[in-house]
């Protein structure tokens, strides 16, 4: 049995279209129960009046067990698309606090932090994920007590918690504050590392998927590393592995079909080292305010993923011919590692700039949504990548250019 | 999960009211069958259909074969409206890798 303590949310992406109730506590009722229907889980979360009908209407399709306790929020998670930040609503300082804090004691419990409140967990085996947005609590804050704790954490939170940056620091903290025996930090786009308190440690590696959907992959990957290390006596390192790949199967098909056959396919091992070095173009139209709008976001989230980015927009400026842009465009152009084309609406601009890219051997991502196979036929032939869905185009432009510049140092190397 | 706070909502549904007969919810199937969804193609049929009074909502096949089961936002709008008598069927859009996205709607009393 496993025991999981944490949120239950309405997810909302606007693009592509998504609307689910969900949660960190949720997803993980959700991906244990996928990964093995006969392990019961005892969930307990804080739900509204409205909230608690839909778990309780969850009960009837699942084996879960739900403790609901009541709270006043109905809380959102609501998305622009999936590598955005979300809004939080209502605003988490306005979120009602429970008169009374969960308390739960069992032998196995997976433990998200959550919104409303905290919770008193006391177990054998523990695995703790803060997942908290705006101030994460490390564990032993919450005044939960483990026998064998399992501390799952992403690199932005342990170093807010900690407030430092160093590796070392932060390892010592929740070994020696939070009495931790494992400790699982998720470093993004370059996997993940666990280390365990007798000194010990492994890189376990990200997939390449064919498709990337982001929201809840943390969830995931927590649920299934204690499925594997609570429940299935699997040490850390193998459960951190098998969690890494769950988690790709996810990403890759929105769903938690882990056990079946073929949603392995397309997916395969990654190694990166470091962040790319080399500089993204990011080719596309800015005249329109949604054009605009939509090349911000993508430096944005060009940036967020580790990259280096030229933008001409923000890094030349609107101008005319006599200004000298086109020349400046160019010299970037030529200085970059990989052009990033929103393709859309086939601004003149951009072409020509793929085209420039494409002669020069510079790797193309074409961001494009919505123009026929047969006008894309000059991009297809000329093994331009591509990518109708934006979040998976952003991945594939880091995973290409890490291979690019990693397969670049074996050459030199040899 | 990570964000940002503050903001209002741009909710694309649950609060508003919405007459039975003009129902159109496209998710896809929770807890589906994988033996059975790899036999659908897009532009199936499948109906909706409750297990019991209270739920839960199932995707049924023209074979008599469960899908998966339905799970939206709110549940009991559509289960209100089975228990009102409406009726409702779902169309496969999609089949890739054990998932299965659906388009429900209604078919009137």
């Amino acid at each position: 049995m496993i025991t999981i303590i944490g949120g239950t949310y309405d997810e909302w992406c606007l693009h592509p279209p998504f609307e689910e109730k969900n949660g960190s506590g949720l997803r993980a009722c959700y991906a244990i129960n996928s990964l093995d229907k006969n392990t019961q889980i005892d969930f307990h979360t804080y739900s509204s009046e409205k909230t608690s009908k839909i778990l309780q209407y969850l009960e009837s399709i699942y084996k879960f067990k739900i403790t609901k306790h009541l709270s006043k929020n109905d809380i959102s998670f609501e998305y622009d698309y999936p590598l955005r930040k979300p809004v939080i609503s209502p605003r988490p300082d306005l979120i009602v606090k429970p008169k009374n804090e969960i308390y739960v004691e069992a032998d196995n419990i997976l433990y998200f932090g959550m919104l409303e409140g905290n919770a008193v967990a006391k177990g054998k085996k523990v695995v703790y994920d803060p997942q908290s947005p705006v101030k994460p609590i490390p564990f032993h804050k919450t005044k939960s007590t483990a026998d064998e704790l399992a501390v799952v954490i992403n690199i932005k939170e342990a170093r807010q918690i900690v407030k430092n940056d160093k590796l070392e620091v932060i390892k010592r903290y929740f070994f020696e504050k939070d009495k931790a025996s494992v400790l699982v930090i998720k470093m993004g786009p370059k996997g993940a590392m666990v280390f365990l308190k007798t000194g010990e440690s492994i890189v376990i590696p990200v997939y390449k998927t064919s498709y990337v959907w982001p929201i809840g992959s943390g969830d995931v990957f927590a649920a299934v590393f204690a499925y594997y290390w609570m429940e299935n006596g699997k040490t850390a390192f193998e459960a951190a592995q098998k969690a890494s790949f769950s988690t790709a199967i996810y990403c890759n098909s929105r769903n938690y079909a882990f056990t079946y056959k073929k949603s392995a396919d397309n997916i395969e091992a990654l190694n990166i080292k470091d962040y790319p070095k080399g500089k993204v173009y990011l080719a596309g139209p800015f005249f329109t305010y949604a054009q605009k709008w939509l090349i911000n976001e993508l430096r944005s989230s060009l940036i967020g993923l580790g990259l280096n980015v030229f933008s001409p927009w923000h890094d030349v400026g609107e101008g005319s011919v006599e200004d000298g842009v086109a020349e400046k465009d160019i010299d970037a152009l030529k200085e970059c590692k990989i052009v990033f084309a929103v393709v859309d609406g086939f601004d003149s601009g951009t072409i020509f700039e793929v085209g420039y890219a494409v002669k020069q051997e510079i790797p193309v991502i074409a961001y494009v949504e919505n123009e026929s196979k047969p006008s894309l036929t000059m991009l297809t032939g000329t093994n331009c990548h591509i990518e109708k869905d934006m979040t998976t185009a952003l991945y594939k432009c880091l995973w290409i250019l890490a291979e690019n510049e990693q397969s670049n140092t074996v050459v030199r190397g040899n | 999960m990570s964000g940002s706070s503050g903001g209002s909502s741009f909710s694309s549904g649950g609060q508003r009211q919405q007459d039975c007969g003009d129902i159109v919810i496209r998710t896809q199937l929770a807890s589906p069958d994988p033996e059975v969804i790899e036999e659908l193609g897009k532009g199936d049929i499948l109906t909706i259909t409750l297990a019991s009074a209270t739920g839960p909502l199932q995707a049924i096949t023209n074979d008599g074969a469960v899908a998966g089961a339905i799970l939206t936002t709110d549940p009991g709008l559509l289960i209100t409206c089975i228990n009102q008598g409406y009726n409702f069927l779902a169309r496969v859009l999609e089949v890739d890798g054990g998932d299965c996205k659906i388009s429900i709607y209604s078919t009137g009393k």
